[in-house]
């Protein structure tokens, strides 16, 4: 009878494994995937050089503090990062670290990562094991960790045997040993239990004198922390030195300036679904793993809901990609909403389906725009960054969002800045110029050849005007200024309202100036920050569905449940529950029958006339049955 | 035994006891097989025993009871230290019974002393204890000369009693501190260290007396303090001045005694330490659960209430003289409905309850600033919380 209830496995059929891989080939083939993992991959590559660049201070100084440290008997040395509280980005960091250490550090890196309801032996067992055998992602996934831990329980692992480990590795390599170190890295020290940690601490300070460890402690919070969670009698035994990281924001800036709002990326999102991601960014959680993942979903998501997306591809690619279009396709890109005004506009009639041709040199043109824009951006950031109250934000990505959906020369911001910018001084004028034209060097576009060369001449001709010398103005004043002879008060208070109104005298450096910036508004900015959005086959390089992030990123529990329980064919898709209209079908799950019939009264219900109009619904043919069926009232009750 | 008075001052007594308790032959049994040395940590237990041991030429192996907190681990750590041996050579050490066994294979111990100290005993379990309370019957029936001396910070109700013979270790006196403070560095100039410790000990004394921590505190003050007399900017004599120069330093390492080993982090110490990088609706949410543990829930309708917004700003006047009165109380605990009610009513603005809140919530708990109250398993529709923030901290997010 024993033997019966043991055959239980779990038995898993191998062609899975096959098929699997039969799908990956059929994607691999499907020229949007192709294209789709082309911009990813540029992406990811262009990302993890920028998080490894703006992190390397803080590891550089990590590092050096670790390579320089000289032991003395007294003190464990603790180095505390103070990270933040954005925990995805925390493995990307604290894995550069670890490569880093293993690369310039001579000694053994160990990796502590929490672990569910761990006990100090585990702690200990597993740190010394991870010395002697060498892999240093202890308890990174938990069942293979288990396993080890499980093969090393005979021999169980103790200080002592590290220690006895650490004198024989001495021996053997006997060239360096004196830099010998053992460093234990604790990414998240919030999320350990406190007294463990505490107890953990506590006994590699019995062996401070005798073996070089160095503690690497991941701290989210503040210094506060520290002297809440330790004792003294555990803090006075090491000697901490702390270091910060960058702040989240500034990453997220970088990462933005660098990577997205780029025109080398074809890829481009429109400014409202940008707000969303940056607010959920700033307000919630700062973690810019997350923001990059919204927008890796956002890159999918393109491609998915329209065949058409596969035109979204880098510059070079675009004639080679145009000849493979179907006619199908074709016929589809003819019918998006900007192409119809884009007819319009042409004269064309509205059914013609567009040449392949036409197709290429709208994309063309669609990519130069987006070129020069993103270089405008940056130029007009330049300008009104540093401004008062800063009307137009202080970030790239704020004027991005402007500036992306609706055309920004014509917003009352815009008009704002040009006001203030009238009365900056001679110098902050100067230099801002010289930023601009240094942005624009750098683009190395050709249709910028022509504004740089003008914008240079302002330069100097700014430079070169005088702030004293007064130049007649244009409009001169017909009534002569004579405040000195009135008779009255009335009529010496009017005259001086007069003499405010009337134009006052520019001096030859403020003509230049009104020059130069109508010359920016009007030929600079003007024509170069045009919407894209307003520009044929936008809908191709832009993504717009700000519905389907918002749904996606916006999770609302209370509303949802909601939806599922008015409507359930939203979330089960079934036949049976669709309703067109507004009312309680018989084959809705019972639950969602009595949440309708409760909304349908007040604030307070009669259980008896729920329940009778719930067996109304459900049991139809009883309907003028008095007596309820005992089986239509169970599922109310319970 | 002079010689060791010498050099621990302040400890004669101590030491002329444990010079007799250890005897000088090393065939002699001894007279009490468990020696407490019981007294705050920073007092000199350990260094004195172990110069003494050291001094007799006596074989004693040293144990921190740091690392081994069980029964197992404390008797293959005696064995291993004991006979020089691998673990393996003892196999697996359940019960005393096994520990004796192991003892008995390892050879006659009978004929010279040994002497086991361990130290930190405290974090020992009761379970361990009863070790000893055995192993003690054991020693008397199988002959073996052993001592075991316990040193102990805290005192512990399981201590073993009967044959023990407990040591008391006092806190030094200020004087005493001053000599030995004086003994420890005798590298320094003598004459200026004589009177920077005149002046930095009246100082600290009352919050610090852990001789290791007041070492500590000089190795990090006393550069400091000497910098201007070898500038030439100060006389040596004029203590004042130079004691004012180390002022702020030594007010900040009274606080993060342990922090400020380097000069040049304790000018940004005070940015680091109340920096705390919250996104904005956290900031909020934190706010809001530190508001409801510690307003009693019957003001909730007078600060929260949205009936003008008088009466809004009324709450931002009135909370801070009362949460000073309630922060000498603890937390209490809320649910998160009223958590939700307070968090919508300080930030003004209308939104729904989005899972990226709810989510921001465990990460609070997460980071230790919001604990979850009462049992979790039962709660399950209805949570409650607690906010453990410090006021300090509160203060400057509000800001």
């Amino acid at each position: 009878m024993a033997t019966t209830s043991k055959g239980h496995f779990v038995y898993i059929p191998p062609q899975s494994k096959k098929r699997n891989k039969n799908a990956l080939n059929w994607q691999n083939e499907e020229l949007w995937y192709r294209s789709y993992t082309n911009i990813w991959n540029s992406f990811e590559s262009k990302l993890k050089k920028i998080s490894e660049e703006i992190s390397m201070k803080l590891i550089n100084d990590v590092v050096q503090f670790v390579f320089d440290y000289e032991f003395t008997d007294e003190f464990i040395p603790v180095a505390t990062i103070f990270t933040g509280i954005n925990l995805s980005d925390h493995d990307n960091l604290f894995s550069i670290i670890l490569t880093e250490m293993q690369n310039k550090v001579n000694g053994h890196v160990v990796f502590l990562q929490p672990f569910q309801s761990m006990k100090l032996k585990y702690i200990i067992e597993c740190v010394v094991s991870g010395f002697i055998n060498g892999n240093n992602q202890i308890l990174a996934d938990g069942e293979t960790d288990l396993e080890n831990i499980n093969m090393g329980r005979k021999v169980q692992y103790s200080l002592s045997n590290l220690h006895d480990w650490y004198k024989n590795s001495l021996k053997s390599k006997s060239i360096n040993s004196d830099s010998l170190k053992l460093i234990i890295v604790i990414p998240d020290m919030e999320s350990f239990p406190n007294t463990i940690l505490q107890q953990f601490l506590l006994a590699l300070s019995v062996y401070k004198e005798r073996m070089p460890f160095v503690i690497i402690l991941g701290v989210a919070t503040s210094l506060n922390i520290l002297h809440s969670s330790f004792s003294v009698d555990v803090l006075s035994k090491f000697s901490l030195h702390l270091f910060q990281s960058q702040s989240s924001t500034i990453f997220l800036n970088t990462v933005l300036e660098k990577v997205f709002l780029t025109s080398d990326c074809p890829f481009q999102i429109s400014g409202k679904i940008f707000a969303l991601l940056t607010e959920i960014f700033l307000n919630y959680n700062f973690s810019v793993e997350e923001f990059i993942r919204g927008i890796k979903f956002c890159l999918m998501n393109h491609y998915i809901i329209s065949k058409v997306n596969i035109l979204l591809c880098s510059y070079e690619e675009i004639s080679n990609i145009t000849k493979t279009l179907s006619e199908n396709q074709r016929t589809e890109v003819s019918i998006l909403p900007s192409i119809i005004k884009y007819k319009k506009k042409e004269q064309l009639p509205d059914d013609e389906i567009l040449e392949t041709k036409l197709i290429e040199k709208l994309l063309k043109e669609l990519h130069e725009h987006l070129s020069v824009f993103h270089v405008v951006v940056r130029c007009i950031h330049a300008f009104t960054k540093s401004l008062p109250g800063s009307p137009l934000g202080t970030h790239v990505r704020e004027i991005y969002i402007e500036a992306m959906d609706s055309d920004i020369c014509r917003t009352e911001t815009f008009k704002k800045c040009f006001i203030l910018l009238q009365h900056l001084s001679k110098d902050e004028i100067l230099e801002k110029l010289e930023i601009t034209i240094n942005i624009l060097k750098s683009s190395e576009n050709y249709r910028f050849y022509e504004i740089i060369q003008k914008l240079s001449n302002f330069h100097e001709t700014l430079e070169k005007s005088d702030l004293c010398r007064i130049v007649e103005s244009p409009i001169k004043s017909p009534r002569k200024r004579s405040v000195a002879v009135s008779t009255s008060r009335s009529e010496f208070k009017q005259k001086l309202l007069i003499n405010i109104n009337q134009e006052k005298k520019l001096s030859e450096f403020e003509v230049k100036k009104n020059e130069f910036f109508a010359f920016l508004s009007e030929e600079f900015f003007k024509p170069f920050l045009k919407s894209p959005s307003n520009f044929p086959l936008n809908e191709v390089m832009i993504f717009n569905r700000l519905d389907i992030i918002k749904q996606n990123f916006e999770a609302v529990p209370r509303a949802s449940l909601h939806h599922a329980m008015f409507n359930p064919y939203r979330y089960l898709k079934c036949k049976c529950c669709k309703s067109t209209k507004n009312e309680t079908l018989k084959s809705f799950p019972d639950i969602c029958i009595a949440y309708k019939l409760h909304l349908e009264c007040g604030t307070r219900i009669n259980l008896y006339d729920w329940l009778q109009s719930f067996s109304y619904i459900v049991d139809e043919d009883n309907r003028d049955n008095e007596e309820i069926n005992p089986q239509v009232q169970y599922p109310l009750i319970r | 035994m002079k010689s060791v008075m010498k050099k621990f001052p302040g400890r004669e007594q101590q030491i002329k006891l444990i010079w007799k308790l250890i005897p000088e032959n090393n065939n002699e049994r001894v007279y009490s097989s468990f020696i407490n040395l019981f007294g705050p940590s920073g007092t000199g237990k350990t260094a004195i025993i172990r110069h003494v041991l050291h001094l007799k030429k006596k074989r004693f192996i040293f144990i921190n009871c740091y690392e081994c907190c069980n029964l197992r681990q404390l008797c293959t750590k005696i064995l291993r230290d004991l006979f020089k041996k691998n673990e393996e050579y003892f196999g697996r050490i359940n019960s005393v019974l096994d520990f004796v066994t192991c003892l008995r294979k390892a050879g006659p111990l009978s004929l010279r002393i040994n002497f086991i100290v361990l130290k930190n005993c405290e974090y020992l379990g009761t379970s361990v204890f009863e070790l000893f309370m055995y192993l003690q019957k054991f020693l008397q029936c199988e002959g073996w000369n052993f001592c075991i001396i316990f040193i102990i910070d805290q005192f512990v109700n399981t201590l073993v009693k009967g044959y023990s013979y407990t040591l008391h270790f006092p806190q030094y006196k200020k004087e005493q501190l001053h000599d030995i403070l004086l003994l420890k560095r005798p590298n320094y100039p003598q004459e200026l260290y004589y009177s920077f410790l005149q002046a930095f000990l009246p100082s600290v004394y009352h919050s610090e007396r852990n001789l290791n921590i007041l070492i500590r505190l000089v190795d990090f003050l006393f550069p400091i303090y000497k910098e201007p007399v070898d500038q030439g900017k100060f006389l040596m004599n004029d203590v004042s001045n130079l004691f004012r120069n180390i002022r702020p330093y030594l007010q900040g390492s009274i606080t993060d005694v342990f922090l400020l080993r380097n000069r040049f982090i304790s000018d940004n110490c005070e940015k680091v330490t109340n920096s705390l990088d919250l996104p904005y609706t956290t900031k909020y949410l934190l706010l809001a659960a530190y508001l409801a543990s510690f307003i009693p829930s019957k003001y909730d309708r007078k600060f929260f209430c949205k009936k003008s917004f008088k009466k809004k700003q009324k709450k931002f006047s009135a909370s801070t003289p009362h949460a000073e009165i309630t922060s000498l109380v603890a937390p209490k605990s809320f649910p998160i409905d009223r958590l939700l009610a307070i968090y919508f009513a300080i930030i003004h603005e209308h939104s729904n309850v989005s899972a990226n809140l709810l989510s921001q919530l465990t990460s609070l708990v997460e980071l230790k600033l919001v604990v979850v109250a009462g049992n979790t398993q039962e709660n399950l529709t209805n949570p409650k919380y607690k906010c453990v923030a410090q006021t300090s901290l509160i203060d400057t997010v509000a800001k």
